[in-house]
């Protein structure tokens, strides 16, 4: 409040404090591995291994790893797609996942899903009007004015009201992802999980998804959990990134401070991987090199996870499980030897 | 020189007598590519030419349908037989269009090569990987099977597989995604090839991995000094290892120049909608993206005139936009080639807007 000096050094005031939308309070998926004659469990892939992080109201949080991380699994379990091993995930207040059949009704239509294959997710025998009008329908919400609402949100999402009754294959893959939105948007919900909703397409569609997306937030108030690979879509999109690598979140902050001053080597790699659309830049810049691919997330390397391909990695990253916190960079990184160091 | 060659000239020995230093490696002339479809004749690739030069990488890049995996395609000669392909590609001024199955596979493998996107469908799943890359040796070259070995081993080693000795008796299930996009690669440069095409090579990796394929990429061509053709759709990876980035569009060439002339300097509308539609992980991210309108045509219907210019912001329609083809044709200098009517004009307008 005294230091305004301070912040305007800092180029941006800090917005007041949002309420989380959402929690995820140490959330574990394991997925059984069977084998034998009677499909005894002799083993688990550890998807998601203890993460915690919150979304607020309005804002997106990105979350962002390679494949095989838990980006994914984790946005299923937040749905209640997929039940959690353990560890909870509180929507507005309610655990979404004891809720029973009437709270767990009245939470789904406050959060919905976009997956990332607009091809595969929407029904193929279903017109356009069919697939908008579904989730007014099953929560009784059609009934006034749902034909004239299915007709907004096509116009709201940049399809023409007038191909209502066209079928999916009629469309772009670009088009097809709007479709998938304004089913998601139909009972405005206050929370999307967007699984890869922009990977399967191409560069010059991309950005009017992108657009739409930010577009829809800002009028809706809506909150974004963005599950992504691609980095820079990513930063682009989100006001707070996490980053996960084999079911642990390593480092976590805004998108600007995390993407300028990223502090666990496993951040660093991958920000220095991304190639930059500027050809003097890209070759000046220090390609740091990982040796190897990610373990195998059913027996994962005890102590932080990463060490098996870290540079930095000692005796104490074998034995120790480095928390997420802030060590000094102002963000949460999750490792004994944090530093910040500038890759892009 | 010129025409069809009648007998094997170029037999598998004489690979190393370049003829005049300095002439290209692969040259492309007016190449079209049409498929008979139930809709009616499409043609995938509309007059594409171009050169490769020694030790050089070219990088083609367009969105899906652009015509750039079936160029690499015809210059290998691995479309199916229901395409029409005409134009010429020679490679050190032989004519490869048309050639026999037979005088086309000694070529193929041993100085044109291919790196595909999908290594896991690319690579025999029943036969163990060093397997595979001893066959694509022993095809051109009669080596004992110590010595083979050894090349395999060698080759798997420079490419960066661990254990290589181990690995190369393993089979392709056993690799992960990025191993197997290197096996591939150490197959496609165990004869060395002059040129080197790899078609979207670290599309289906994660980035840390990409960087490694990219390194071996950028390894083997100092090493060998071959020429690379590198297809993809991503303008980062190119910024990073382009010399000279030929950009398409529904099947023709938009825009060709070096790499930091596309970057710095686009002169087609279509370059600069594409760079400026790009989220970057270098910039803060208050600005909003700019977005090219609609989307790419269908090859059933290419727009008249130029294919570009329903979605173009400084089309002239109704006009030469679309009614007239653009040629492709110098617009900053003879090296930097665009296809579009007002290159100049839209160059100056957009430069008089920038210094204010």
């Amino acid at each position: 409040m005294t230091d305004i000096a301070t912040d305007d050094f800092l180029m941006e005031t800090p917005e007041p404090a949002k309420d989380a939308l959402l929690r995820v309070d140490d959330l574990v998926k394991h997925y059984p591995i069977r084998t034998g004659l009677f499909r005894r469990p002799t083993g688990a892939v550890q998807a998601v291994s203890g993460i915690s992080f919150e979304v607020r109201r309005g804002e997106t949080l990105g979350l962002v790893g390679e494949s095989g991380c838990g980006k994914s699994t984790t946005g299923r379990v937040v749905m209640r797609l997929d039940d959690a091993t353990g560890g909870t995930v509180t929507f507005d207040g309610v655990d979404v996942h004891q809720a029973r059949a009437g709270d767990l009704r009245r939470l789904r239509q406050r959060m919905q899903i976009v997956f990332q294959d607009p091809y595969a997710s929407l029904n193929p025998r279903m017109t356009v009007q069919g697939i908008i009008s579904e989730p007014l329908r099953i929560h009784g919400r059609y009934g006034d004015g749902g034909a004239d609402r299915v007709k907004e949100l096509m116009e709201l999402v940049g399809l023409k009201p007038e191909h209502v009754n066209r079928f999916p294959h009629e469309f772009s893959g670009g088009q097809r992802q709007r479709i998938g939105i304004a089913r998601a948007i139909a009972l405005d919900p206050d929370l999307l999980v967007l699984d890869e909703p922009v990977s399967a397409l191409d560069v010059s569609i991309q950005a009017g998804i992108v657009n739409l997306l930010e577009d829809i937030q800002e009028q809706f108030d809506m909150a974004f959990l963005f599950i992504a690979h691609d980095l820079s879509v990513v930063r682009h999109i989100s006001d707070q990134v996490a980053v996960m690598y084999l079911g642990h979140i390593v480092e976590m902050g805004t998108a600007d401070d995390l993407y300028e001053r990223p502090a666990h080597p496993y951040t660093q790699a991958l920000l220095s991987a991304v190639p930059v659309p500027d050809p003097r830049k890209q070759r000046q810049r220090t390609r740091i090199v990982l040796e190897g691919d990610p373990p195998n997330p059913a027996s994962p390397p005890s102590g932080c996870r990463f060490r098996t391909r870290c540079w930095k990695a000692t005796e104490k990253c074998a034995n120790e499980v480095p928390a997420l916190i802030d060590r000094g960079q102002g963000h949460l990184s999750a490792c004994h030897y944090a530093e910040v160091q500038s890759v892009i | 020189m010129a025409g069809p060659d009648t007998t094997g000239v170029l037999e598998v020995e004489d690979r190393s007598d370049r003829p005049e230093p300095g002439a290209p490696v692969l040259e492309v002339r007016d190449l079209r590519v049409q498929f008979p479809t139930d809709d009616g004749l499409v043609t995938a690739v509309d007059g594409v030419s171009f050169d490769l030069d020694a030790n050089e990488t070219l990088g083609i890049v367009g969105e899906s349908g652009s015509g750039k995996s079936v160029t690499s395609l015809a210059i290998l000669g691995l479309l199916p037989t229901s395409a029409r392909i005409s134009g010429e590609v020679r490679f050190r001024g032989r004519q490869l269009l048309g050639l026999s199955e037979r005088k086309l596979q000694p070529i193929r493998g041993r100085h044109i090569a291919m790196v595909f996107q999908d290594a896991l469908a690319a690579l025999n799943p029943v036969q163990k990987v060093g397997a595979q890359i001893a066959e694509a040796i022993s095809v051109h070259e009669d080596l004992s099977k110590a010595d083979l070995r050894d090349r395999v081993v060698g080759l798997l080693d420079v490419v960066g597989i661990p254990n290589p000795a181990r690995r190369a008796e393993q089979y392709p299930h056993e690799y992960s995604g990025g191993m197997r996009q290197r096996a591939m690669i150490a197959m496609s440069i165990a004869n060395e090839p002059d040129v080197l095409i790899a078609d979207e090579p670290t599309t289906a990796l994660d980035v840390t991995i990409q960087a490694q394929v990219l390194e071996v990429l950028e390894r083997i061509q100092d090493r060998t000094e071959s020429s690379i053709i590198l297809i993809t759709h991503d303008l980062g990876v190119v910024a990073g290892v382009a010399d000279r980035v030929l950009v398409m569009y529904a099947g023709r060439q938009a825009e060709e120049a070096g790499v930091e002339s596309i970057f710095y300097e686009p002169r087609h509308p279509y370059t600069q909608g594409l760079l400026r539609s790009l989220p970057r992980i270098d910039a803060r991210s208050s600005d909003r993206l700019e977005r090219i309108v609609g989307q790419p045509p269908s090859l059933v219907a290419v727009p008249p005139g130029c294919a570009f210019h329903p979605r173009c912001p400084h089309a002239r329609v109704p006009g030469r936009c679309n009614e007239e083809r653009p040629e492709l044709r110098p617009v900053a200098g003879a090296a930097h080639v665009a296809a579009c009517h007002f290159a100049e004009e839209i160059a100056a307008e957009l430069e008089g807007g920038d210094d204010r």
